[in-house]
């Protein structure tokens, strides 16, 4: 047993379309896992049931030892619609996380860790903006911004450069990691919440974002019954410089197998 | 020309001239054609009451001096306005109070809404007149009665709308105040009432027009002072001008207040 994250033969129904089934997955502390695979498999389905929002129709999920009982603190997510509330403000969608998860900060202390979040996306010129004024990627960051604002342990992450340029992507992917390592640049930030390394679950389309991100690759089969197809361990030592993995030999091995993987092993067939 | 400015958005296009020409132009069209029905039947089929002509000029004399005062039986239109306006938002106000906890309530669990709902179909449908008798038991004075005749029938719009406005927020909205532990309080008033906010203001618009309509019926119960008050007192006086001209106003001071409500529906909206 043991492991951080477990997930073992979770399934989960929705009336009679069995979307997930008995998919096992074991996640350590501090890893980065990518689960990719084609539109509609099931990947936010997975995602959602860790985040607590569903429960799995059988098997079992646990965290820490703990077998999941809805929503946690130590949890955060950014949905693949963002799920901003349009009706506040920017920065108040991220004060109003900040404000509920840390209740012991000072008034204070919360609106300086929603300020600094905000700059990390570069939001903060755009904080009094309402989601329906930005644009698809901005709303993206500010989302981004609320689930890192939350310090969580584990963060879930539904496609969340899927909208923004490829500048605006690396310069997130490289503040992520830097997250995820417990490198916080921002001093107030280091005092607050110490060096406390991240776990990343995280689904992308991205065969490149998940090369880049992630410690371990879980390629998903297509649904119905959608489960893990294959694990495939990404072993470019850390910390990666951007322009050395391009070159890096494995990394051409790697997106070739992936690429194999999703259009030829786990290809869309048409089911008769 | 006149079909045009009735009916036509799309010939109105064609008949190059500022749009706001053309709707005040069907505006005053409309008032015509109304007057003009007006003064045919009560010239025709109903020869007592007054025509549009002369109610106009009652209605002129009440307005030049409407603040009037000469005791308890003869006060100016402004002030029994005034009065029936306060008696309306003192019943509007109950109303509210009672129905947007319980339409919060309501809306948030399918228990409560199948439970209540035969209750909410037996009440809403009841006339104003019913009630009042039982206003006056529980209170045993008219004027609490009228404004409670005023809560009971302004009420259900609220509670309604309300309540589908609360059942219907998204399942996205609800997962965001789960995974940030959003207190009880902060859902409330960062989640549902936010989203509910034009399912309410609707709900208020619709129950502002009954207790409106109502106070007239209430006060004609209760007597003594307001508008309902003074139509019946000049139908037994025989002063059928005054009758006229009140319910013109009674109708104008309506729709000030279902434009006001509008107003701020569409505000919510953008
Ligand atoms: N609430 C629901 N009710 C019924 N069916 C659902 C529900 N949620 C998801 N599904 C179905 O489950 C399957 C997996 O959906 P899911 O959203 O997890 O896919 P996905 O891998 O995230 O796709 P995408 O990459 O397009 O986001 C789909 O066939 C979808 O129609
Ligand atoms: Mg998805």
């Amino acid at each position: 047993m043991g492991g951080y994250l477990l997930l073992s033969e979770v399934s989960k129904r929705f009336g009679s379309y069995v979307a997930v089934e008995k998919f096992s997955l074991r996640v350590e502390q501090g890893e980065v896992v990518s689960l990719i695979g084609h539109s509609g498999c099931g990947k936010s389905t997975v995602l959602s049931m860790v985040a607590g929002l569903s429960r799995p129709t059988s098997g079992r999920i646990t965290l820490e030892g703990r077998e999941l009982d809805g929503p946690g603190p130590d949890r955060g997510v950014v949905f693949q619609n963002y799920s901003l509330l349009p009706w506040l403000t920017v920065y108040q969608n991220v004060y109003e996380a900040v404000d509920s998860v840390h209740r012991d900060l000072t008034a204070e202390d919360k609106a300086r860790v929603a300020e600094k979040f905000l700059r990390i996306v570069r939001m903060w010129e755009h904080r009094y903006k309402r989601p329906g004024e930005v644009s698809g990627g901005m709303k993206q960051r500010t989302a981004l911004a609320r689930a890192l604002a939350i310090n969580p342990k584990l963060l879930l992450l539904d496609e969340p450069f899927g909208a923004l340029d490829a500048l605006t992507r690396t310069t997130l992917q490289d503040q992520l990691l830097n997250i995820w390592n417990a490198a916080f640049e921002d001093a107030f930030l280091r005092a607050l919440w110490g060096e406390e390394q991240k776990t990343i679950l995280l689904v992308t389309h991205d065969i490149d974002e998940a090369i880049y991100l992630s410690d371990r690759i879980v390629v998903m089969t297509n649904g119905p019954r959608a489960t893990v197809g294959e694990v495939v361990e990404v072993g470019l030592e850390r910390p990666r410089d951007r322009k050395r993995v391009l070159e890096h030999r494995t990394y051409v091995e790697l997106k070739e197998y992936l690429l194999y993987l999703l259009t030829e092993k786990y290809g869309r067939q048409e089911v008769a | 020309m006149q079909r045009a400015a009735l009916f036509g958005r799309s010939t109105r296009k064609k008949l190059k001239a500022p749009r706001w020409i053309w709707s005040s132009l069907s505006v005053v069209v409309g008032f015509l054609l109304f007057g003009a029905v007006w003064y045919l039947l009560s010239h025709t089929v109903a020869p007592r009451v007054p025509d549009p002509l002369a109610t106009l000029q009652t209605f002129l004399e009440l307005i030049r001096n409407p603040f009037y005062d000469n005791g308890p039986n003869d006060k100016g239109i402004a002030i029994q306005l005034g009065v029936s306006l306060l008696r309306v938002f003192a019943g509007f106000l109950l109303g509210v109070l009672i129905a947007l906890p319980l339409g919060v309530l309501v809306g948030s669990s399918e228990l409560l809404r199948g439970a209540l709902n035969p209750v909410i179909q037996l009440l809403r449908p009841v006339s104003p007149l019913a009630w009042f008798p039982v206003g006056l038991a529980a209170f045993a004075a008219s004027e609490k009665a009228a404004v409670f005749v005023i809560a009971i029938c302004s009420l259900w719009p609220t509670l309604i709308n309300t309540a589908a406005g609360i059942a219907s927020v998204p399942e996205d909205y609800k997962n965001v105040a789960r995974v940030f532990r959003f207190s009880p309080w902060k859902y409330l008033t960062r989640v549902l009432l936010p989203y509910a906010l034009v399912y309410i203001l609707t709900g208020f618009r619709l129950g502002l027009g009954i207790a409106w309509m109502v106070i007239v019926a209430a006060e004609m119960l209760s007597g003594g002072t307001g508008v309902g008050f003074f139509i019946w007192d000049s139908y037994n006086a025989l002063d059928l001008n005054r009758v006229m001209a009140a319910i013109l106003l009674v109708g104008l001071v309506g729709w000030v207040l279902d434009s006001v409500l509008g107003y701020a529906l569409r505000k919510v909206r953008v």
